[in-house]
């Protein structure tokens, strides 16, 4: 047990990285405070704590994401610091400053980090001024569907017209020929004006066949580590399903370049604890793009973890505490090859509609270069109030085909009865030729692979018919 | 007619069916010397579970919680438990105060009468005073917290014996 700053540690998350955290605190010898809402009273997270406040009713806003709630449990307690995991308050600015007041240590950035890169126009320009690259496109807004096309006319179609003020895949329209520019750019600033009250267009270039690169740091407050990337491209819905590192797609003069603007924005804005750095990776031209920043850790982070061999959960609890990383670059060796399948509570049958129930038989993976990170027990209750992520899978093996052919056997030993996951849509991912020939795009899944086990599926169907 | 005890594997293989059948309310079973009674209450609270041992006669006792699409987020600040005992269960996780202020006489005593709007007692959260009254006419019964206590959402405050 080595001793940090911290003694008593507030778990302001809730299961399988409410278990992580834990584990982490439990192995660096600080006591645990785990908060649940009355949903999670017999959750594992609860059960393994030191202790467990219950600080509301099932639903996120009354328990998970009311920070004065949290905040009166940390006090109340005797926490002298609180992980906020990911997802809930983990990227909310207030939160962390709340906590910064009242003396207790946020295991994370600083508040004023978490502001500049949660603002997405903001966080580009963070980018830009520390040289590097982001997505071709207008400087900030522009004024009017003219402006747009001078912008759209430099950086090439097709262009893809974002709202400032929006999300959701709203107000943005993807032009393929200038003609069709001026008609599109004022639907879509209409439909921002309605949805955001505000309708600002700006302009980027729209890019296909891009693959989703983020590379992880961590940074002490006097120096800024990178441990290299995780390749997230295989998506539905802009969810991640897959993740692994190294990504087949980057050569090691790419990954070096990457790692080394990835530091240069942590150094840029002073960056400590543990972050993530998104790019957009263009395989056709080898240009990598910044998209975003994630000021957390992050659901996939395992998968550094097998192939550097570093404990980012005890890094980020010993940094928070004060101390410095114990390694330099040099250090850090992406070493084999990791995989990680996110295993939810839905149907993948069914449009991947969510399944919560109860959980007769949990049987968990093992052997070699298995992990599996989870809070399911046999007899656990799956509340419906929260999101679906049951368990990470993540196998390593010596090599790409190794960690593939030991996922294969894991997602065949792993049981789970009683409720529908996604175990089998990853089982057949696994043998998809275009996955295991190492293709990849953030398309993928929805434009090649499901269509494809649809197809097999009417086939099979035809035939017996 | 009965040729074989209710083993422990039985009842929890009752219990599933029940509580997979929302259009059940309440159950009796008896069998042998063995009875259980279930019912469902639409309150989220939690249920108190007692053991129901095959053997010598015993009751056993369940509140299933409603199907989870129809479970109310409220905050229990009340239940119900044994007829004519009404529990004032704490709104918020903060420091339960006895008394308006330092040094003041305590909201209530054991033994005092109470009306439903009466404060028995305050709930501190991060500075923010929120009060708590009784919920049921009564006489208080008994008061499970100390004085700056820190409570959870959910914690037994106080028992009110009610008319």
């Amino acid at each position: 047990m080595q001793p940090t700053g911290i003694r008593r540690l507030l778990v302001a998350n809730r299961g399988e990285i409410a278990v992580r955290v834990q584990r982490a605190c439990r192995e660096l010898g600080i006591k645990t405070v785990q908060v649940y809402s009355e949903a999670d009273r017999d959750s594992l997270a609860v059960r393994m704590a030191d202790r467990a406040v219950c600080i509301g009713g099932p639903r996120a806003s009354d328990s998970y994401l009311n920070a004065r709630f949290l905040l009166s449990a940390a006090v109340t307690s005797g926490a002298d610091a609180i992980h906020p995991g990911y997802g809930f308050l983990s990227e909310n600015a207030q939160f962390a400053k709340a906590c910064e007041e009242e003396g207790l240590t946020f295991v994370g950035p600083s508040s004023r980090c978490i502001e500049l890169m949660g603002d997405k126009a903001m966080a580009k320009r963070m980018a830009e001024e520390a040289g590097v690259p982001t997505t071709p496109g207008s400087k900030g807004i522009v004024a009017d569907a003219g402006q747009a096309d001078d912008v759209a006319r430099t950086i090439g179609y097709p262009v893809i017209l974002k709202a400032a003020a929006g999300g959701g895949g709203r107000g943005m329209r993807i032009v393929r020929e200038p003609g069709q520019l001026a008609p599109l750019f004022e639907l879509a600033s209409r439909e921002a004006k309605a949805a955001f009250g505000d309708g600002s267009m700006y302009v980027e270039k729209y890019l296909t066949g891009i693959r989703h690169v983020e590379v992880q740091v961590l940074g002490d407050g006097e120096t800024v580590l990178h441990f290299g990337e995780r390749d997230c491209s295989m998506q539905r819905r802009n969810q991640k399903l897959v993740e692994e590192s190294p990504s087949t797609a980057l050569s090691a003069e790419t990954r070096e370049r990457m790692g080394d603007a990835a530091i240069r924005l942590c150094r840029h804005i002073g960056y400590v604890n543990a972050g993530t750095i998104e790019f957009i990776f263009d395989e056709s031209s080898g240009s990598f793009y910044f998209m975003e920043m994630n000021t957390r850790i992050q659901v996939e982070h395992p998968v550094t973890e097998m192939v550097t061999g570093v404990d980012l959960v005890k890094l980020q609890l010993r940094v928070a505490a004060g101390e410095r990383l114990p390694m330099k670059q040099e250090d850090i060796h992406l070493r084999g090859h990791a995989i990680e399948c996110r295993i939810n509570a839905e149907d993948a049958a069914r449009d991947f509609a969510p399944c919560p129930g109860l959980v007769q038989d949990f049987a968990a993976p093992g052997g070699p270069g298995v992990r599996m990170d989870s809070h399911l027990f046999s007899g656990y209750r799956i509340p419906p109030y929260y999101d679906s992520l049951l368990a990470k899978l993540v196998c390593w093996g010596e090599t790409r085909e190794e960690s593939l052919s030991r996922m294969r056997r894991a997602l065949d030993e792993l049981r789970v009865t009683g409720v529908t996951t996604t175990a089998s849509f990853h089982r057949q991912l696994m043998d998809d030729e275009g996955f295991r020939a190492g293709v990849a795009h953030t398309r993928y899944v929805e434009e090649v692979f499901l269509p494809a086990q649809e197809k097999a599926r009417l086939a099979k169907e035809g035939a017996s018919a | 007619m009965i040729d074989k005890t209710l083993t422990q594997q039985d009842v929890m293989q009752i219990l599933e069916l029940v509580r997979s059948a929302p259009d059940v309310a309440h159950l009796r079973l008896r069998y042998g010397d063995f009875e259980i009674e279930l019912s469902r209450t639409v309150q989220g609270v939690q249920p108190s579970e007692a053991a129901a041992p095959a053997a010598p006669r015993a009751t056993a006792q369940e509140s299933i919680p409603a199907p989870q699409a129809q479970v109310k987020a409220e905050r229990p600040a009340h239940a119900q438990v044994a007829s004519g005992d009404w529990e004032v269960r704490s709104p918020m996780v903060g420091t339960c105060y006895m008394c308006p202020e330092p040094g003041a006489k305590p909201f209530v005593s054991t033994g005092d009468r109470v009306e439903a709007d009466t404060a028995v007692c305050i709930v501190e959260v991060m500075k923010l005073m929120n009060t708590v009254s009784a919920g049921r006419a009564g006489m208080v019964k008994s008061i499970h917290f100390e004085d700056g206590q820190a409570v959870e959402y959910g914690q037994l405050l106080v028992v009110i014996a009610t008319e």
